[in-house]
């Protein structure tokens, strides 16, 4: 590779950028070899994985000077057919693609150990090492120099995340794989690809150039050939879901967090939009497109997408279908940023790209944490989750807003550019879309916000309080014994520490087992709780809905009453004991957030 | 020369996030010190500030001093600080306190934007902040005001945001001047204003928005911002329309909503003096109706925080909304009741503004606008009369033995009582201020103090007077049900959207039925031609095989022949 990377012609300053963007092109790969060797050492793969993303950021944004000071580092690897190579060029589009995806990696990855660990997920080492190709097809996919680059990366990225989407194994996986792999490798094979073809049997060529490859061909094919050359291209991206092939992504849902983030916010939707971006500036040329019927077409396609993507999700109860619908409707405004074919608009797109994808990760990331934590997947359950997850629903909020595009969130910005080329152009059409979709954001948005600050509800787990377990999700429900102390979300300062807190669980839950029988009465029924007072007391063992007593007997009641509060007492000592911030009142399950109140 | 300024707008915004970190005696300092800070800063800030913060390859002026920017900055301070002040020792919570301050910051920051893009950006800060403080009341109608308040907030936000865009598209320049709604960029831009600062028909969503707020959220009386800050940004743009069209509109509604508003201490009143405001003042556009709208935003901003911190005070101490039920309170919370009447004092003090828009209606060519402002000043006398005078009387009347509970809080009595002194204070300033017009934002020759303006009042209230008398047994209050423009977004939008989703369904669900079958059928043809059995596909026996193939070479050797 590096001897590939010294072209004779090139400039030392050259040849040290071109070598760079060939580690940036390796780590990933033998990182994933490290995490596979390191396998049965769960902190050695870990510590593989974290240093491995780091490396890659650090590589990376090492090369954003280079290229913003104007140097484009070239690399050939391969010329498998006549003409056509495998080889890479970083331009800044691509630059700002590798730095947003490397740059949340380490984020990610940080999240997904929290994640993995206190799910107690299985086959973590095949996770972390498909995770790192993904990574790697993606700095494919961001310095491809040609079609053919990218599709052999487009597909890799594809395949490699397959067995991320399916990584829970049940059926439900398997089939939103199906669904994941199927409209994805069927756009490509039957739209990408002889798409590619066809351009390359147009032009000779497959390589991406300033001002577009087909402009040079001029006007030898017909507005309605390009047209459609243009439809194959859009919908063979499968991966920019624009409507109706879109449904891959809520299919996808099934998915750990940590993937979803990757899917939404790191790289696979990314790789989506960033080659429609590439595809219509380097391929078409801005010019070729202007005035073409099939691009204001391909605009109302996007629009279409962004309003109907948002009204649906506006309908979605659960909340990662939600946010799935919700990135539907944000890609396509990519798709309308390039579309509008003004430089204002193009900057926009390429802008929104890094603004959906740092928004997207922490709605990710706190849908997870609140998935992790409380056990709650559907929005119509976040009733007062704020007031336990303070930071993580904080977080949430901030980016919300992002999403919906209020200054001083990254979203503004993007949108201030996409509104920018839509006046230049006098694309109306494309305001209105603009208009609508702000307030379609913020009506499926701001009610999770309202919900989870609002009155706590009477039930559900209680606020995290210092040293708990990080992660109480167990498939067996053992976490749900533990309900009552509800862990630290991962992503907040002191994940990290997920081993020590997972030990402290085990312990914590060891402890409560034994009083397991007394914790787990219900506070409130008194008359169930004790067994003196409940006239079957065998009906209390039995399934299903246990009659209420006609009338307790005060005494009964009174006892009920000494009991519950000696199991508070109980829980307190039991708090004191294993708790850093037991002695305080304030930590207590029932306060509400502290910084909040 | 430009000077370096610090904007006393983030310094407001920024402290304001230190408040949940802190406690007891630092909070309280921080809650009284942060706002007199700001307000220090406010007359800090030099006429030729340089402060330029680059964003977008633009540069923002955050730091940029005008005279009517520093009337309401300076009130926005004040009253910050008196809301701070009622809020010590009382129940509110951080969020409620965070979300107030930001917004009364935000509040600063539309008066000192150099440049529309400043007031875009702490326009949509207050949107948060204000949806904030409506939801902290931590309720279910609130949450749902808060969620209509937020939607029409931004929906007047994005329209700006257009408009500005279309505008620097156009023009190359986001500055703050003089703007002629003649383009698409200044129409969007009034527009977006207009929606903001509740013109008809978009307006209910305040009314709504504010009864539903927690009795606590009186305690921080900034919500006026809301209304003047629009009045404020409209007067920043300048911006000049049709003189009649939105004054009627207008008034109209005003008088249309506060008929059928509930008979509560607060709602009713709320939302009348903006569209006044804009009405009469900004949508004019003259030079002296803009001094008129600053300095009726002015007066306005002091009596109303006034207003709503002895309604929150009420609120909060009895739980009651409904003036009817507030018997006897003038026993139990006087100074309440002093401030009400307070309140209804101010009429004659701040006349001066009222005599300023006659005299503004009065330029020659505006006979209509005339009329109306004549009707309007009537029918606001009838409407303030009859209701208050009841009002009035169910609350100090001596007949009931007072509601029981004490007053709320030495502070919040404090700052009752500040403001309750600021307001005649603060009238007397602004007449004698309006006269020699040094602090209105655009400066003038013109007196509103003439001796002819008088007579239009007087008249008012005469026929006010009459109809008091005329028709007191007819303003008996009765349930009634009105249809607003909030049934679009209540009602229609909910149902379309059923409906859109009804109907999408049904034609997915049909396009996916039919191209199964499509599908089907195929591979059932497939299956039958093709399949072990089909004829195309089905094992044959050798023999047979061997004659046709046989018979196929004979007919080929036959063709090769021939």
């Amino acid at each position: 590779l590096v001897v590939l990377a010294m072209e004779p012609g090139m400039s030392p300053h050259m040849d040290w950028d071109a070598l760079r963007m060939v580690l940036a092109l390796a780590l990933p790969l033998v990182g994933a070899l490290g995490i596979w060797a390191a396998g049965r050492r769960p902190d050695l793969r870990e510590g593989v994985t974290l240093v491995t993303a780091s490396l890659l950021f650090l590589v990376v944004a090492s090369l954003v000077p280079a290229v913003l000071a104007g140097a484009r580092p070239e690399l050939v690897l391969a010329e498998p057919f006549p003409g056509i190579t495998i080889g890479f060029r970083l331009e800044p589009l691509g630059m700002l693609f590798a730095g947003v995806a490397s740059l949340l990696w380490p984020i990610n990855s940080i999240y997904s150990i929290g994640y993995m660990r206190g799910n107690a997920e299985q086959h973590q080492t095949r996770f972390y090492v498909f995770f790192a190709i993904a990574l790697f097809a993606t700095m494919g996919i961001a310095f491809a120099a040609n079609l053919f680059t990218l599709f052999l990366f487009y597909e890799l990225l594809t395949l490699s995340t397959y067995p991320l989407v399916t990584h829970k194994g049940n059926d439900t996986a398997r089939s939103g794989g199906r669904v994941y792999l199927g409209i994805l490798i069927a756009t490509s094979i039957g739209l990408l690809l002889p798409a590619i073809i066809w351009t390359w049997a147009l032009t000779g060529s497959t390589e991406f150039i300033p001002g577009g490859l087909l402009a040079n061909i001029g006007g030898a094919l017909p507005p309605a050939m390009l047209g459609l050359l243009l439809f194959m291209f859009m919908y063979g991206i499968g991966k920019a879901a624009l409507m109706p092939v879109h449904r891959w992504l809520p299919a996808a849902m099934v998915a750990p967090t940590p993937v979803s983030a990757l899917l939404h916010a790191v790289a696979v939707v990314k790789a989506g939009v960033f080659t429609v971006v590439k595809v219509i500036v380097y391929i078409f040329g801005v010019e070729t497109l202007q005035g073409l019927p099939a691009a204001e077409l391909l605009l109302y396609v996007a629009g279409f997408t962004i309003v109907v993507a948002s009204v649906i999700a506006l309908r979605q109860d659960n909340l990662k279908r939600r946010l799935a619908y919700s990135t539907v409707s944000q890609l396509s405004y990519v798709v309308l940023g390039a579309a509008l074919l003004a430089p204002l608009s193009l900057i926009g797109a390429a802008l929104h790209i890094a603004a959906h994808a740092f928004g997207k990760i922490t709605l990710f990331f706190a849908a997870g944490a609140i998935y992790t934590a409380a056990h709650k997947t559907e929005v119509s359950q976040l009733r007062g989750i704020g007031w336990r997850m303070p930071w993580t629903m904080s977080a949430f909020a901030i980016g919300s807003l992002s999403m919906i595009g209020v200054p001083p969130a990254a979203g503004f910005i993007s949108k201030w550019y996409m509104l920018g080329g839509a006046f230049d152009t006098g694309q109306f059409i494309a305001i209105g879309v603009i208009v609508l979709s702000t307030l379609l954001n913020a009506a499926y948005f701001a009610p999770i916000v309202f919900r989870a600050f609002a009155r706590p509800a009477a039930d559900g787990p209680r606020r995290p309080r210092r040293g708990a377990a990080a992660h109480g999700d167990r498939a067996d429900g053992d976490g749900g014994a533990d309900a009552g102390a509800v862990p630290v979300p991962p992503g907040t300062p002191g994940a990290g520490r997920a081993d020590a807190r997972l030990t402290r669980q085990r312990h914590l839950r060891r402890r409560k087992d034994d009083r397991a029988p007394a914790l787990a009465l219900p506070p409130r029924e008194p008359a169930q709780a004790m067994g003196a007072a409940d006239p079957d007391p065998g009906a209390g063992a039995a399934a299903g809905p246990v009659p209420a007593p006609p009338r307790p007997l005060p005494d009964a009641r009174l006892q009920a009453g000494y009991a519950h509060r000696l199991l508070c007492l109980v829980r307190l000592r039991h708090l004191r004991g294993h708790g850093r911030g037991g002695q305080d009142p304030r930590h207590l399950p029932e306060a509400p957030g502290r910084l909040l109140r | 020369m430009t000077e370096l300024a610090l904007p006393p707008a983030l310094v407001m915004v920024l402290g304001a996030f230190l408040l949940p970190f802190l406690h007891n005696k630092a909070r309280r300092r921080l809650l009284l010190g942060l706002p007199l800070l700001t307000l220090l800063l406010v007359w800090l800030v030099p006429e030729q500030a340089g402060l330029r913060i680059p964003l977008l390859g633009l540069e923002l002026s955050p730091a940029h001093a005008t005279a009517e920017g520093r009337l309401f900055a300076t009130v926005f301070a004040l009253m910050a600080a008196v809301g701070g002040l009622y809020a010590l020792g009382s129940g509110a919570r951080t969020l409620e306190l965070v979300a107030a301050y930001v917004y009364a910051g935000s509040a600063i920051g539309v008066t000192f934007a150099g440049d529309l893009l400043t007031l875009f950006i702490f326009w949509e800060l207050m949107a948060i902040g204000s949806t904030a403080v409506i939801f902290a009341a931590n309720t279910e109608a609130a949450g749902r005001a808060a969620f209509r308040y937020l939607l029409v907030h931004l929906l007047g936000g994005v329209v700006l945001m257009a408009g500005i865009i279309a505008h620097w598209t156009a023009t190359g320049s986001l500055a703050v001047e003089t703007l002629e709604a003649n383009t698409l960029g200044t129409v969007l831009i009034l527009i977006g204003i207009l929606v903001n600062a509740g013109a008809p028909p978009l307006s209910a969503w305040i009314a709504d928005a504010y009864p539903e707020a927690s009795p606590e959220r009186h305690r921080v009386p900034v919500r006026v911002h809301h209304q003047d800050r629009g009045v404020r940004a409209a007067g920043c743009s300048r911006h000049r329309g049709p003189d009649l069209d939105r004054p009627v509109h207008g008034l109209l509604r005003n008088h249309l909503r506060a008929a059928r508003k509930r008979h509560a201490p607060h709602p009713g009143v709320l939302d009348r003096q903006p569209g006044r405001l804009h009405g009469l003042r900004v949508g004019i556009g003259t030079e002296m109706a803009l001094n008129g709208a600053a300095a009726h935003a002015f007066a306005h901003i002091i009596y109303k925080a006034l207003l709503l911190m002895s309604a929150g005070s009420v609120l909060l101490m009895t739980g009651k909304r409904k003036c009817t039920d507030l018997g006897g309170l003038f026993q139990s919370m006087p100074r309440d009741g002093h401030a009400r009447h307070h309140r209804r004092a101010r009429d004659l003090r701040l006349s001066v503004h009222v005599r300023l828009r006659d005299q503004v209606t009065g330029d020659p060519g505006r006979p209509p606008t005339k009329a109306c402002c004549g009707l309007d000043a009537a029918a606001r006398r009838l409407r303030r009369r009859l209701p208050a005078c009841r009002h009035q009387v169910s609350v100090v009347r001596v007949l009931s033995e007072g509601l029981g509970p004490a007053p709320a809080g030495a502070a919040g009595g404090d700052a009752l009582g500040h403001v309750a002194v600021l307001v005649p204070s603060a009238s007397r300033w602004a007449s004698s201020h309006s006269r020699s017009m040094r602090s209105c934002p655009i400066r003038s020759t013109t007196s509103p103090t003439r001796s002819s303006t008088w007579s239009p009042s007087s008249s008012c209230c005469c026929s006010a007077g009459f109809a008091f008398f005329v028709l007191l047994s007819q303003m008996r209050r009765t349930l009634t049900i009105s249809l607003d423009f909030d049934w679009f977004y209540r009602k229609f939008l909910h149902q379309l959207a059923d409906e859109f989703t009804l109907r999408t369904a049904r034609a997915r669900a049909e396009l996916e039925d039919r191209a199964y079958s499509r599908v089907r059928a195929l591979l059932a043809n497939l299956y039958k031609h093709h399949g072990p059995h089909g004829i195309l596909a089905r094992s044959s026996p050798t023999g047979s095989m061997v004659l046709w193939v046989a018979l196929m070479l004979g007919c080929t050797l036959l063709l090769y022949i021939f």
